[in-house]
């Protein structure tokens, strides 16, 4: 297909989509109201995923549930079934439920906690079946659409995980979805590991303590911190140590019995993840030989590098599609839970459905009328998806 | 006391009787009825977007059963308007209509101009403070009066948990229902007692109903329907409806304290319409305060509390003619 010719298939798709979902706004904005003021902490979803799961059902899908892991799933059974398009946005948040979770709408701007991190995703992924039908679309493939749970944190996007591990076969592409921001395009994950390293001096034996008059925790995670700000890292391929947390002590007079430190290793390669890693416990090996006590280490989180090139196919779409609605495309590498699948080599993209500002604080906000056009990019990306053209080989 | 706990039994609902919207629609379209909503405001602008799109969207677009939503300000100086109008709902300024019958202000002034101002068979009034908006509040309040017959006005209750800013506060709602109504309700009109929330701000009704009551243009609005109704058309055109929980923000001590003078003016003036008390002199209602300024000087404050009333709307000389 010629470049004009595809350049007038989206802006065709473009105009057709974008009225509908206008006439359509009051509904979307409801999902995102609904959707936002139940709060959904890391481990605890139950409630957002059993509403999402309620309005599927309300779109008269046949059979939506929730999975052993508390992630919601709807089915559109293609009428070929040829390709499995996966649509995905995580349900949970890093906000607790005893924060005030109610959402403010003013002329153009929606902001409450946890809004833009990820209600917002997870409330366009409720509205998506209505917004399709109302379009009078009919696919070919497989749509699923999925609200996953325990992305955050010590979730370690688990929810993602282990849906895709039982998966009958894995989807053909992925569609992962965030709140903000518009333009995004996420194509590849880096390899990432998390390290919590804690120090516990409070059930040392008496003896320690007459050889060691002087010792406390924060003492020691101190030296272990200058150690490891020591590990040599390359600027090619990226690779970066962040030291995220430092917590100990309980008081200006008393030495500290327990600390901590909380890291986070991030690289374009796999082996220098690897390698860090080793890196990380020879560091502690020897601060904790040095002071006669044993440092505990939890490595967890691994993700492992993979996505797709700045020229495949489904990544020049979506900034083609990024740029027809008037955004400056964004391609960049990220670690959203897109890692799971794309790291297993499935074609899959992190989208943004709005706007927005301070979007990991108790006062975010989302600007809604760009949602309509986050909402239409996602349709034309499908529609390009099910006629090919994010196909390798079409290249 | 058999009668009341056979109306408590009887008339008392549960939102969640009322959760097929489908069921629901079909049955007002089967009795050929149009149904209004009605937002009173008052500088509402955190709120009122958020009641206007989840209401429209799941009772209006998605299942039928309101008709027509409207907004009806007393002068707000926020965006009130501009977010209303932006959300779809009417907007109408109450000082602008009916001007011919004189300059009031209050909620009891919108609520009766939305009788004058919108179509429906049936209205139903939310208070737009709500933060915890939900279609259940609509439905849970047309159920009762669209599958029952005798019944003509349905008010809710709930829980009333209170919100401070940061956090939920487990009690502290329904301050005056307590200490002032209740007790009020228990001496004179004991039938009533059984209201859970007899100043609860959403209601809903049939048209026939609202223009045939006078109108107390302030605080006392609420207090005198359910009297007044109640001695019209007796107790079985009264439910409940149980909405679970409404969240709203806290009024202070100072606010409830006038709200109550105006309540009690309004409950004065009943007891003379309907029991014959009449040796209390309304004349100089006034509420008296004792107030300390930043001298710590104290004094004595008297202000003098009006609680006009509107005619049924019935009697009204447009409204006649509209009809």
């Amino acid at each position: 297909m010629k470049k004009n010719d595809h350049e007038n298939l989206i802006k065709e798709l473009m105009e057709k989509y974008r009225v509908i979902i206008a006439e359509n706004r009051e509904l979307i904005l409801a999902d995102l109201l609904r959707t936002s003021q139940i709060p959904s902490p890391t481990f605890h979803e139950q409630k957002r995923a059993q509403f999402m799961k309620d309005r599927f059902i309300q779109n008269e899908f046949t059979s939506p549930y929730i999975d052993d892991y508390g992630n919601v799933c709807a089915h559109i059974k293609g009428r070929l079934s040829e390709k499995k398009i996966l649509i995905c946005a995580s349900i949970d948040s890093p906000f607790r439920a005893d924060i005030d979770h109610y959402v403010q709408i003013e002329k153009d701007k929606a902001s409450g906690v946890g809004i833009a991190d990820n209600a917002t995703a997870a409330a366009t992924l409720v509205s998506l079946p209505e917004i399709i039908e109302k379009c009078g679309i009919r696919y070919d493939s497989d749509i699923i659409f999925l609200g996953t749970t325990e992305s955050h944190g010590r979730g370690d996007m688990n929810g993602m995980r282990e849906f895709v591990r039982h998966m009958d076969s894995p989807p053909d592409y992925v569609i992962n979805l965030m709140s903000t921001q518009l333009g995004r395009i996420d194509h590849f994950c880096r390899s990432v590991v998390r390290c919590d390293i804690e120090c516990n001096l409070e059930d040392m034996e008496e003896d320690f303590w007459k050889h060691a008059l002087h010792t406390n925790a924060n003492n020691i995670i101190t030296e272990l911190v200058d150690h490891l700000l020591g590990i040599p890292l390359p600027s090619k391929p990226s690779t970066t140590l962040n030291i995220g947390i430092i917590s100990g002590g309980k008081s200006y007079t008393e030495p500290s019995l327990k600390a901590e430190v909380h890291i986070g290793v991030k690289s374009e390669k796999n082996s220098l993840v690897n390698q860090v890693i080793e890196d990380i416990k020879d560091c502690c090996a020897d601060v904790g030989a040095r002071y006669g006590i044993k440092l505990k280490l939890n490595f967890f989180g691994r993700q492992h590098a993979g996505g797709l090139h700045f020229s495949h196919p489904m990544v020049k779409n979506a900034a083609c599609i990024v740029k027809q609605l008037d955004y400056e495309p964004s391609v960049a590498t990220s670690n959203t839970q897109m890692s799971v699948t794309s790291s297993k080599g499935i074609p899959s993209l992190t989208l943004g459905i709005t706007t927005g500002k301070r979007i990991r604080h108790k006062n975010a906000h989302v600007n809604l009328s760009p949602i309509a056009d986050g909402i239409t990019q996602i349709l034309i990306l499908l529609d390009l998806i099910e006629k090919g053209y994010c196909d390798e080989k079409t290249k | 006391m058999k009668k009341l706990n056979n109306w408590l039994e009887n008339n008392t609902f549960q939102h969640s009787q009322f959760w097929d919207l489908k069921k629901l629609v079909e049955k007002k379209e089967e009795r050929n009825l149009k149904i209004s909503l009605c937002f009173p405001t008052l500088n509402e602008e955190e709120t009122i977007g958020k009641e206007i799109i989840l209401i429209s969207s799941e009772l209006k677009e998605r299942y039928p059963l309101i008709d027509e939503i409207a907004v009806i300000d007393s002068g707000s100086t926020d965006n009130t308007q501009a977010i209303a109008e932006e959300y779809g709902a009417k907007f109408f300024l109450a000082s602008d209509y009916l001007q011919e019958e004189g300059k009031m202000k209050g909620k009891g002034e919108n609520l009766w101009k939305a009788i004058y101002l919108l179509k429906g068979d049936i209205i139903v009034f939310i208070d737009s403070d709500i933060l915890n908006i939900h279609p259940k509040f609509v439905y849970g309040l047309l159920g009762p009066i669209l599958y029952n017959d005798p019944i003509k006005y349905v008010k809710a209750f709930y829980e009333r948990p209170i919100n401070l800013g940061g956090g939920l506060l487990g009690s502290g709602g329904g301050r005056v229902t307590e200490i002032l109504i209740r007790p009020l309700f228990a001496q004179f009109f004991p039938e009533l007692a059984a209201v859970i929330q007899p100043l609860s701000g959403e209601f809903a009704g049939y048209r026939e109903i609202f223009e045939q009551l006078p109108f107390p243009v302030g605080y006392g609005v609420e207090t005198s329907q359910l009297i007044d109704i109640y001695q019209k058309w007796g107790l079985d055109a009264i439910a409940q409806t149980n909405l679970d929980e409404r969240i709203h923000r806290n009024q202070s001590t100072k606010a409830l304290g006038k709200m109550s003078f105006g309540i009690l003016q309004t409950f004065w003036n009943r007891l003379s319409k309907y029991k014959g008390i009449d040796n209390i002199s309304l004349e100089n209602f006034s509420m008296i305060n004792v107030e300390t300024d930043e001298n710590k000087t104290s004094k004595i404050i008297t202000r003098k509390i009006v609680e006009q009333e509107r005619p049924p709307m019935i009697e009204v000389e447009a409204y006649k003619n509209r009809k």
